[in-house]
């Protein structure tokens, strides 16, 4: 593997508390853990893709929706870092205001590749 | 622990949320749980209209409405099912509004775990319960269930249909009443009554001429006549300084009344019910649509559903019975009659010209006059049908 193991260098992506909760949840099923991130993953992605869309379209009703549901994704994986620039986000699209928008949305893409890698991992570990 | 499977309409648009709370609510429930789930409001209200739906987990912030919007479209939707909204961590204000108009409780997204999950979902419906009970009390104690009997069009043998099965039922339950609710003429006066004088019996006539509030259990009673067999009838206006159109307002108070009184009431609804025949209509916890098996009548019947799905009636309370009145030149198959009225059979009632016309003459129903009769055979299967409690609900 290329990506050598960064934890302890930067603040981890994803909490591993909302892990474990989701491990409870699934009872040890792992399979359903997989499910769960990969449905994080190909949402998110495609939500990701709205917000840029919508910021090209001054659309800032579809902004707020598509960082609100991101945010919402977030929080179920721990992802709280990423959940945080999200309500940031809807909350300024709430607003009706665009300043900002382009600068926060780069960063919940770069977020959103760290929190895929760690995911990754925990699923496997 | 209850045995029963509870019917759950999760409203979410968010996968990944939608994935977690189906695991968390699945899992461990013992079967507790069957759940689906709607991604718009569009959908959901879709389902509260067509399905038999237990309890609503809601997010309020869907593709097509959001905020109190979500939560007010499908209180007034379902009025009776009970809701557990959905928030995120940051929108909890919108959840406490939420219960103060009426949700059960509220789950933050997120921090939602099984035994959390299961808990609210349990507490909510017993709660609703509860709660509905109390206010069945207020409102006049106990509640039967109400049969609401309805011609596709006139003369296909409704009230013939509404008195057997009341009679029926009369022969194994106490406390059961037929009422006819009908501004004009009596036809239950025809059926039973029609060798003695108009003027002995009491009927409806007095009753519509009072203001709602002063339709009381008491007046209503001393409006019942009771028959030999058990049955309370409310007999429909016979005389015709008494005809009057009914009054929604005053038809929904008797109907709530009568609801306390028996323990099955069976209602007499006119074809093509108008403003009070609606009201007494949404009210019903089945309502049987009678056909014959003409075309012209099934598209009628038809209608009839349709009009009792828009009045809020939902699919698995409407039935059809057929009945066939004499030998038909053309004739719909049964399953072509379910096909296109889109509802559940609940009997079919073969031609009795014979039993009719004794039935007629002894001034008595037929499941009376001849019990034995295979037409009085499929009266009493409808109405143990629609005793049972896999038709009419919970």
């Amino acid at each position: 593997m290329e990506a050598p193991d960064r934890t302890g260098q930067e603040t981890s992506a994803v909490d591993a508390a909302a892990i474990e909760r989701l491990r409870e949840i699934g009872d040890g099923d792992v399979a359903f853990l997989k499910d769960v991130f990969s449905a994080y993953e190909t949402d998110t992605a495609e939500r990701l893709v709205t917000l840029r869309q919508t910021l090209a379209a001054g659309d800032t009703t579809g902004l707020k929706r598509a960082a609100h549901t991101i945010k919402g994704s977030c929080l179920n994986v721990g992802a709280s870092s990423m959940a945080a620039s999200s309500l940031q986000l809807e909350q300024l699209a709430g607003a009706g205001k665009l300043d900002g928008a382009a600068e926060l949305i780069t960063r919940i893409e770069q977020e959103f590749k760290r929190v895929v890698v760690e995911l990754k991992r925990h699923a496997q570990g | 622990m209850s045995t029963q499977t509870y019917n759950i309409l999760l409203v979410e648009d968010n996968a990944v949320d939608a994935r977690v709370i189906t695991e968390a609510l699945t899992k461990g429930g013992g079967g507790a749980f069957a759940l689906q789930r709607a991604e718009r409001l569009s959908e959901a209200l879709e389902k509260l209209r067509t399905q038999a739906i237990d309890l609503v987990l809601l997010d309020f912030m869907l593709p097509d409405s959001e905020g109190m919007a979500t939560f007010t479209a499908v209180r007034k939707a379902a009025p009776n099912v009970p809701i557990v909204a959905l928030t995120g961590v940051s929108d909890e204000s919108t959840a406490i509004e939420a219960v103060r108009q009426g949700a059960q409780d509220f789950l933050v997204k997120g921090q939602v775990q099984p035994k959390t999950l299961h808990r609210a979902v349990h507490y909510a419906i017993e709660r609703h319960k509860v709660q509905t009970a109390q206010l069945k009390q207020a409102h006049g104690g106990k509640k039967g269930k109400v049969i609401g009997v309805i011609g596709a069009r006139g003369g296909v043998g409704a009230t013939t249909v509404a008195l057997n099965v009341a009679t029926a039922l009369a022969k194994k339950h106490k406390d059961v009443i037929a009422a006819e609710l009908t501004g004009a003429y009596s036809a239950f006066y025809d059926h039973f009554f029609y060798k003695k004088s108009r003027a002995a019996l009491s009927d409806l006539g007095a009753l519509i001429k009072l203001e709602p509030e002063k339709i009381t259990a008491c007046e209503v009673e001393r409006c019942l006549v009771k028959l030999p067999s058990g049955l309370g009838l409310l007999l429909g206006p016979q005389r015709v300084e008494d005809f009057a159109e009914l009054d929604p307002d005053k038809t929904d108070a008797l109907t709530r009344v009568l609801a306390g009184l028996g323990s099955y009431v069976v209602l007499d609804l006119q074809s093509h019910a108008a403003a009070a025949g609606q009201v007494a209509a949404k009210q019903c916890d089945f309502v049987v649509v009678v056909i014959d098996r003409t075309p012209a009548c099934v598209v009628a019947g038809k209608v009839t559903a349709d009009l009792l799905q828009n009045l809020g009636v939902i699919p698995v309370r409407i039935g059809v019975a057929i009945v066939n009145r004499q030998p038909l030149p053309i004739s719909v198959d049964v399953a072509e009659v379910l096909n296109t009225m889109g509802c559940q059979l609940v009997g079919v009632v073969p031609t009795a010209t014979d039993a009719c016309a004794e039935a007629q003459r002894v001034g008595a129903p037929m499941v009376t006059s001849d019990p034995q009769g295979s037409a009085s055979g499929a009266l009493i299967e409808i109405a143990d049908r629609l005793a049972a409690e896999q038709v009419i609900g919970k």
